[in-house]
């Protein structure tokens, strides 16, 4: 995979200012000024382009220099990582029903579990979690209503 | 005299203590491995919104002061840098600390700290205002050729790779787009969402693509307990050091402030590199050379007058120009932009008043560092345990309310979890981070000055070139390419042998 990574940023790079070009004939023309709205995404997609092929190239080059033989390390897979990104996603989509002082309170209890070292998630230590994940979304939610009339989502708690 | 107005302005009860649990969070922040201004910039921006503008953004600046600054506390007490900025305070601090004395090197440490931010505070009360006077008279020829230049400074000294750096940045430039054309008042890139309407929001982009990414990073990383065992409360006798040590030092200071000063004003660099650039500096016109590393003051007043003259430069260019050099000024600029301000030249013509508060308040924030790190030091050091896997979710938390809160927008939490997915893959492919954020800011400045310097021009792009000014910063755009491919090149030479 470390092997390929300037390869795939490459190619995705590529394909993302082939896009960015492809897009602006979309866009709506004025005559408010000589080179109008295209011209600059434009330009932006053309250097875009250039760069990643140069990228590619490069990177292309390299790999035939390189001993083949050569086995990649593999790459690790992390279970947090992916947990951790599960639980941003459903925080996005819950928080308009489930409301933002329940959400909170589950998001941080879970989100401290995954991020703690394991000489951290000692009982008490737990116990702590839950306070934090408890008491700061009640705080916050109040602190941010009475003092700056900023007014967080309710949800199931209307 | 307008500083004096300045100071007026901002002593009500309210902003003096804004300013001390600004620096207060900030120095806990700084001193905290792994966090560091920016993510305390991060999670105080939200409380800043329903403050008067003058208090909000004192607060933020009190912030990033003391975030700055904080981090030498665990280089020398733990030989871990708090933040990038206090790497070098490690080298001399830390054998200072293993001799038994941590209280001179942290006095020492604070002691220049103060004096670095207070020297980059005055040279940006006096020179801000000329500096704006003359960017006022800037066309946009001029502007188009400045912003340009600090799109490529970032873009080449970011990150060892200047190809990832000016793709990072152009993609920072794309995302820009969506939303309403400046000019021609026509949406582009909206697919049809009109939620994207707007555009993308600075503060859910910007804390998205490295708070998030950063929660994303730790918990795919190895996670360590940071063993404090060895924690112990220090003793300080007044500054810790003598007053002809003090004085033996302010040539080093001179030095060492003006690099930070000058790294601090080029944007991309900061004061993640001017602790390092003076450091090695100071220890070349040393008459001891071989002495640094062993544990001398010389080591940390390098470092620590460095980077908080850094901050200082930095907050010059921001104000001036509206260009932010790294995270944390893109922070605390989209903390103006919360309050419908925008710095540049026009600023100090429209809100000298507002403007000259921000210097008293930059002022006051540095010596309220100074008081808060001697007196309350062995508070700090207790924060220390506060466990970072506790902390982080707190700011991410902050984080949801900062995006929503924004604009209140549901939709604005979405992007931030979005952007900060996009963060997460851009480090692991090595994009640098800062050039997408700058590229992001900067692109309607940069396209409106382009476009119009064409409609002035009817098209022709000469006059850009003929300008003397714009001519120089194009010269400066060049040279900045140049020399980040020479060292590509040296270092390509240096692997393959």
């Amino acid at each position: 995979m470390a092997k390929y990574r300037d390869l795939i940023g490459g190619v995705f790079f590529l394909a993302f200012a082939v896009f960015i070009y492809a897009l602006s004939y979309q866009i709506h023309m004025t005559q408010a000024d000589p080179v109008g709205p295209q011209f600059f995404p434009r330009l932006v997609a053309l250097f875009m382009g250039v760069l990643a092929l140069i990228s590619i190239s490069r990177s292309v080059l390299r790999l035939r220099k390189a001993d083949p033989t050569a086995t990649a390390k593999k790459g690790s897979f992390s279970i947090a990582l992916l947990l951790t990104a599960l639980l941003l996603i459903a925080y996005t989509l819950l928080i308009e029903k489930v409301g933002f002082i329940i959400l909170s309170a589950i998001y941080l209890y879970l989100q401290i579990l995954l991020i703690s070292p394991k000489e951290e998630l000692q009982k008490h230590n737990l116990v702590i979690n839950a306070v934090v994940a408890i008491v700061v979304p009640i705080a916050l939610y109040y602190l941010f209503y009475h003092a700056f009339g900023i007014f967080l989502p309710a949800g199931l708690l209307e | 005299m307008q500083l004096i107005e300045g100071f007026l302005a901002i002593s009500s009860m309210t902003t003096i203590l804004l300013i001390f649990i600004g620096v207060i969070f900030g120095i806990t922040f700084g001193a905290i491995p792994g966090l560091s201004a920016f993510t305390c910039l991060a999670l105080m921006l939200p409380i800043t919104f329903g403050m008067e503008p003058i208090n909000g953004l004192s607060f933020l600046l009190a912030v990033y002061v003391g975030g700055v600054s904080g981090g030498l506390i665990s280089a020398i007490l733990l030989n871990i840098p708090g933040t990038p900025s206090s790497i070098a305070t490690c080298f001399d601090g830390a054998p200072m600390a293993a001799r038994g004395e941590a209280g001179k090197a942290l006095g020492v440490g604070i002691v220049f700290s103060f004096i670095g931010g207070l020297f980059s505070a005055i040279i940006l009360t006096y020179f801000g205002p000329p500096i704006a006077k003359f960017a006022l008279r800037f066309s946009p020829y001029e502007y188009f050729a400045v912003i340009l230049f600090a799109l490529t400074t970032v873009s080449s000294l970011a990150s060892g790779n200047m190809i990832n750096g000016l793709i990072s940045c152009l993609l920072g430039i794309s995302l820009s787009f969506v939303g309403i054309d400046r000019l021609s008042s026509y949406t582009r890139y909206t697919m049809g969402y009109s939620q994207l309407d707007s555009g993308f929001s600075i503060v859910p982009l910007l804390i998205g693509v490295f708070a998030v990414a950063q929660i994303l990073d730790i918990a795919e990383g190895e996670k360590k307990h940071l063993d404090l065992s060895q924690r112990k409360t220090v003793k300080i006798k007044g500054f810790g050091f003598s007053l002809k040590e003090f004085f033996g030092q302010l040539q080093n200071a001179l030095y060492s402030g003006l690099i930070g000063l000058g790294v601090g004003i080029l944007p991309g660099i900061g004061g993640n590199i001017s602790n390092l650039m003076s450091y090695a500096f100071i220890k070349k016109r040393s008459k001891y050379p071989e002495k640094f590393g062993t544990g001398i003051i010389d080591g940390i007043v390098a470092s620590e007058t460095s980077n908080n003259a850094a901050v200082g430069g930095a907050l010059i260019i921001l104000l001036t120009l509206g260009i932010p050099g790294d995270n944390a000024t893109a922070m605390i600029l989209a903390g103006f932009m919360v309050h419908g301000i925008s710095p540049g030249p026009l600023l100090f013509e429209t809100s000298a008043a507002l403007v000259y508060a921000l210097f008293a308040a930059f002022i006051l924030a540095n010596i309220v560092m100074l008081v808060c790190e001697i007196a309350g030091l062995n508070l700090f050091v207790k924060l220390l345990s506060i466990p970072k896997a506790i902390l982080l979710p707190v700011v991410i938390v902050f984080c949801f309310i900062g995006s929503f809160s924004g604009n209140n927008n549901l939709f604005d939490i979405t992007l931030m979890v979005a952007f900060g997915f996009l963060g997460y893959l851009m480090k692991k492919f090595k994009f640098p981070l800062s050039p997408l954020v700058v590229g992001f800011i900067l692109a309607p400045l940069l396209e409106e000055n382009l476009r119009r310097s064409l409609m002035r021009s009817e098209g022709s792009l000469m006059p850009i070139l003929t300008s003397p000014i714009a001519a120089v910063f194009l010269a400066g755009t060049a040279f900045m390419i140049w020399r980040a491919i020479v060292s590509e090149r040296k270092q390509a030479q240096k692997g393959e042998k």
